[in-house]
């Protein structure tokens, strides 16, 4: 490439194609032979949408087999992103094969590495070793033959053929100078099951030096499939008693093994002498295990609740062994146990750090054994007890209290679904959530909950600012950021949350962009062969990620509501290049766990789904709204025809109307009768009466909002109210968008015009319920405040100031979130 | 129930419960895989067996660690960069646990330093306790180590922003040169605190 270019390549990336194409034809003039401007006329007609011609010119270019970077590049990425896959590949292998050089296998190489395509690496890597030996080519090529091997679309033959291509290479390089040389030798030799020479080389490698933490995990399980119980036995003693690594895995390992030795009396000695966590776990697999007996499991249970139901991981241990062993677990026996440490510890009047463990482990274990009738009051008795130990610990350290108040939020929320009185149970948690937090800065599971239960009742500015006190940054952007922007868009659009939260995790997702690619490279330049393979996946699922599009969909949609042009041409592009429609597999890292950890250690649905904004949006989700941005863009009837072709097909699914909110799904009804009514047949009625009866105040009053909601408290104060006037809001914009932009012939001007009355009176309607609403709102809050008020002070001894302040707090931000702020 | 198991890149997604804790930092991407590619072995987690929420493997805790400085001037060491552990696995011993195998894992070769050394926050009482019991000592004071703005006093003490360096000696450093007694005493600006 040289500087003459330039201007192209800047008038191709500001999108004037136009121009680019004027320019490009003066070259093509003066340098007819030159194969790297054909490709990028083809690259500029790919970026213009024209992607047929764009592919059988590129086809057509492939052909001639050009072989400078630049062009193979083009093509490359041409045919790549069209799902020429093979083509796109064949334009290197072709190349190399008649002028093979370094670069131009490199760039192949580096190409692929971007795409994470692991295929495109292992033949890259493969004609870098075969062109220049080197050890580092060599080790990348033996790598990638078995990073390819184990891929889930790898094929037959590279299931069977490749591990053992690769070892043969690797196998040139003996002897092996680091521990990333063995562990790619014997990782694939355990692939194959080779599993005795992986023990020689792991052995031979490691004399005179310390196990490598990697090595060390593979000779135990290659030992084990061997069943060298001898040798296993030998290692798993040095490792736990020896190095002294307590770690539970070598446990399992050992006693395996010493039962298959004649050893077992000797671990069961060692059982006894050691009282480290592990041991005493490890003591509760020999006793069912080796000794089969439930006796020996009970007693072995005993002994290690005695000693570590002071601490927080006793309910997990437990819990562990609670499912998984229901032969050996003696549930009554265990029941008498806890029942009388329970009842010692309140009547010992000891409140310390330990006995208030050891309560909240009881609470659990009666938690998961159903034992629940006087829970909700004994928690927040014992919460209250304890409190010296809050006002004794160390800022940043933890109370395990704080787990008394998290159990009685799910037991109210729980009770407010089944006593239909969520709003009123909701409201309740806040409070007790505020109170808790207010005596607790740091506890995060107490901010995921009130981010949580804060979006239920609408209030976006608490929310962030729980997020914002969390100091959610970098890789939790993508797990985590999913509690500010669910549908936020029609929740709370605003200047604010588009700068400061969308935006700003859109540029998370940029950088972090960059940050993979260059981790990957590094990881091959460097030779970290045990973490590639982590890194790649890394990339894929962060590139790929649901919440990343659902991001850029929620800035789109919130910046055409409060008119943000330079966003919303943004958003589109950036969604235009991830291309939802066409990556094969987005990955959803979305965290909707952490928030469970406590109690009894699971997600209650009846309780996640009664408070969640909406069903949980996924790639068809995604897929459907990009689309219809996509049509309401597009202006040629050809491409919209198959755009809307494709939303009917999508919206007809299952799984996609499984991910949409009742008026969501509705929305989309009419957005297809409109797309049809200009894109398909004007002259259909039904379409058009049907969009026509939609719009309609009425119909919005009676059909989109249920009969009764628009009084009801319930409804009033949670986030549906928003949700649903703003869906019909953003439709009707939409509307009006779209029918100036697009144009009928004459004939079908009195639809037009009765179209747009309709529209735009309903605009004029939306305006006078909103106010409605917003009135009707305030009234509810008062009065749920007051019946919250007479509950609570009672119940969880909370005081009348902090259920009044946390009320102020909340009429503030549902004045924030009102309609009226978000409607002008 | 723990078990030690190298870290890796994609483990970030299944950290929340440990990262989300206030003391504990969360790094750019490229923090990490510098880490990764360039001390693999210095880098694990702490697991645990239960199979709650269908994962296996809840992770408990982890150490990212690093070697550096130069021998001739005795300052090849290894360094504790992070260590942290789930508020629900604590006081187990796990933190104890993941420094004494990063001491196990450089004491000898390949890396064969001569002493550990990490920072804490003058007032994170919770790990100077921590280290402290591991044999721990503080070696010089950093002054404004964790501030906002760098200091050129060194005479100007804040609990809030300043650092403890910490270490403890390895076998190599068989005369113990390379700790000492009362470090607290000792000030030093961060500029001066490079190897
Ligand atoms: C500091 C931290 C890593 C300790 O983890 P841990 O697994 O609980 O530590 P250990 O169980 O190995 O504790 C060892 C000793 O440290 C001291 N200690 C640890 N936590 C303590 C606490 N909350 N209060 C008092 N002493 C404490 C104790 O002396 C303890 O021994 P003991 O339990 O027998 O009394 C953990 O609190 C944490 O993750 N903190 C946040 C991150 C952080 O600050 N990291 C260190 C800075 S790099």
């Amino acid at each position: 490439m040289s500087d003459s270019e330039q201007p192209i390549l800047q008038a191709i990336e500001n999108g004037n194609y136009k121009i680019a194409q004027t320019l490009l034809s003066k070259k093509l003039k003066k340098y007819p032979n030159k194969s790297y401007y054909y490709a990028l006329n083809n690259y500029i007609l790919f970026k213009q949408g024209k992607v047929k011609e764009a592919v059988q010119e590129s086809l057509k270019l492939k052909e001639k087999t050009p072989s400078d970077p630049q062009t193979l590049k083009l093509l490359y990425e041409i045919l790549k992103s069209t799902n020429h896959k093979q083509d796109a590949t064949q334009v290197f292998e072709n190349a190399i094969k008649k002028y093979a050089n370094h670069d131009l296998i490199f760039a192949w190489f580096e190409l692929a590495l971007k795409d994470f395509d692991i295929r495109s690496i292992q033949k890259s890597s493969m004609a870098l070793q075969k062109f220049s030996k080197s050890r580092k080519y060599t080790l990348w090529a033996a790598f990638t033959y078995y990073l390819q091997s184990v891929q889930a679309d790898a094929t037959t033959v590279e299931k069977s053929l490749y591990p053992k291509v690769g070892l043969k290479l690797v196998e040139t390089l003996k002897p092996y100078q680091n521990e990333q040389e063995v562990y790619i030798y014997v990782k694939i030799l355990y692939n194959i099951g080779n599993f005795e020479e992986a023990v020689v080389s792991i052995e031979e490698f490691s004399k005179g030096r310390k196990f490598d933490l990697e090595l060390q995990i593979i000779l135990l399980a290659c030992l084990s499939e061997l069943e060298n119980w001898e040798l296993l036995y030998r290692y798993s003693y040095q490792i736990l008693f020896e190095d002294k690594l307590d770690d539970f895995d070598t446990w399992k390992y050992l006693i395996k093994a010493s039962n298959n030795i004649g050893k077992s009396e000797e671990v069961a000695d060692q059982l006894k002498a050691s009282t480290s966590r592990n041991s005493r776990l490890a003591n509760l697999i020999y006793s069912k295990d080796i000794m089969k007996s439930k006796t020996s499991f009970h007693e072995a249970l005993v002994a290690y609740y005695n000693e570590y139901k002071y601490k927080l991981c006793c309910f997990n241990d437990i819990n562990y062994f609670y499912k998984s062993e229901p032969t050996y677990f003696d549930k009554n026996a265990f029941e008498t146990l806890i029942n009388s440490t329970s009842q010692k510890n309140v009547s010992g009047g000891e409140f310390n750090e330990k006995e208030l463990n050891a309560l909240v482990n009881n609470q659990k274990f009666n938690k998961l054994l159903g034992k629940t009738e006087d829970l909700l009051t004994t928690n927040f008795e014992y919460y209250n007890l304890f409190q010296s130990v809050l006002l004794k610990k160390d800022e940043k350290d933890y109370f395990a209290g704080d787990e008394f108040i998290l159990m009685n939020v799910e037991i109210l929320l729980e009770n407010g679904v089944s006593e239909d009185k969520l709003i009123e149970n909701v409201f309740k948690s806040i409070v007790i959530l505020e109170n808790s937090a207010k005596h607790d800065d740091h506890e995060f599971r107490l901010r995921l909950w009130l981010m949580k239960i804060y979006s239920y009742i609408n209030c976006s500015s608490l929310v962030n600012a729980n997020f914002d006190h969390l100091d959610i940054k970098m890789i939790q952007n993508d797990t985590l950021s999913h509690h500010i922007s669910t549908r936020i868009s029609s929740l709370n659009p605003n200047q604010l949350m588009l700068q400061q939260h969308l935006i700003s995790i859109q540029k998370f997702y940029l950088t972090i962009e960059q940050e993979v690619e260059d981790m990957v490279s590094n990881g091959f330049e460097q030779l970290v062969l045990n973490k590639i393979e982590g890194f790649l996946e890394f990339g894929t699922k962060i590139n790929n990620s649901v919440a990343k599009m659902l991001n850029l969909i929620e800035m789109l949609r919130m910046s055409k509501i409060i008119g943000n042009n330079q966003i919303i041409h943004y958003s589109m592009e950036a969604l235009k290049s991830q291309d939802p429609l066409s990556v094969p597999e987005l990955y959803d890292n979305r965290d909707f766990i952490s928030e469970w950890k406590y109690g009894a250690q699971e997600i209650n649905e009846l309780v996640h789904n009664s408070v969640s904004i909406g069903p949980k949006q996924s790639s068809e989700y995604v897929k459907s709204y990009y689309l219809r941005e996509l049509i309401l863009q597009e202006t040629h009837a050809d491409k919209s025809k198959q755009l809307i072709t494709k939303l009917n097909k999508l919206l007809n699914d299952e799984t996609t109307q499984r991910q949409l909110t009742s008026t969501e799904s509705w929305s989309y009804k009419i957005y297809l009768s409109l797309f049809k009514i200009y894109i398909v047949n004007p002259d259909n009625d039904a379409d058009f009466n049907f969009l026509i009866k939609n719009l309609s105040i009425n119909n919005i009053k009676n059909k989109v909002f249920k009969v009764g909601e628009l009084t009801d408290h319930s409804f009033l104060l949670s986030w549906e109210v928003n949700h649903k006037l703003l869906t019909v809001l953003e439709l009707v914009r939409n509307i009006n968008l779209f029918t100036t932009m697009h144009h009928l012939p004459k004939q079908y001007s009195p639809k037009v015009a009765e179209l747009k009355k309709a529209s735009s009176s309903l605009l004029e309607e939306l305006r006078d319920l909103k106010r409605e609403i917003d009135e009707n709102v305030e009234s509810a809050l008062k009065q749920i405040e007051k019946s919250v008020k007479e509950s609570l002070v009672d119940n969880a001894d909370i005081s009348p100031k902090v259920i009044q302040n946390t009320f102020a707090k909340i009429s503030t931000s549902l004045q924030e979130s009102s309609l009226s702020r978000r409607i002008p | 129930m723990t078990s030690i198991k190298p870290f890796q890149m994609t483990d970030l997604f299944e950290t929340n419960s440990v990262n989300l804790d206030t003391l504990t930092e969360n790094f750019n991407g490229s923090f990490y895989s510098q880490y990764l590619t360039q001390w693999p072995s210095l880098f694990f987690k702490s697991v645990e067996i239960n199979s709650d929420f269908q994962h296996s493997g809840e992770i408990s805790g982890y150490m990212m660690g690093k070697t550096e400085g130069k021998l001739d001037k005795k300052e090849w060491h290894t360094h504790i960069t992070a260590v942290t552990v789930n508020p629900q696995y604590r006081r187990l011993g796990l933190a104890s646990y993941l420094c004494k195998h990063l001491e196990y894992s450089t004491s000898g070769d390949p890396y064969n330093t001569l002493f550990v050394d990490l920072f804490v926050k003058v007032n994170n009482v919770l790990a100077r306790q921590l280290y402290e019991k591991l044999g721990y000592g503080v070696y010089r004071r950093v002054i404004g180590y964790y501030g906002k703005v760098m200091p050129t006093d060194r005479n100007k003490i804040d609990n809030d922003i300043d650092a403890f360096d910490m270490r403890k000696r390895l076998p190599r450093d068989v005369k113990g040169e390379t700790v000492r007694e009362n470090g607290d005493k000792v000030y030093v600006l961060p500029y001066e605190v490079v190897f």
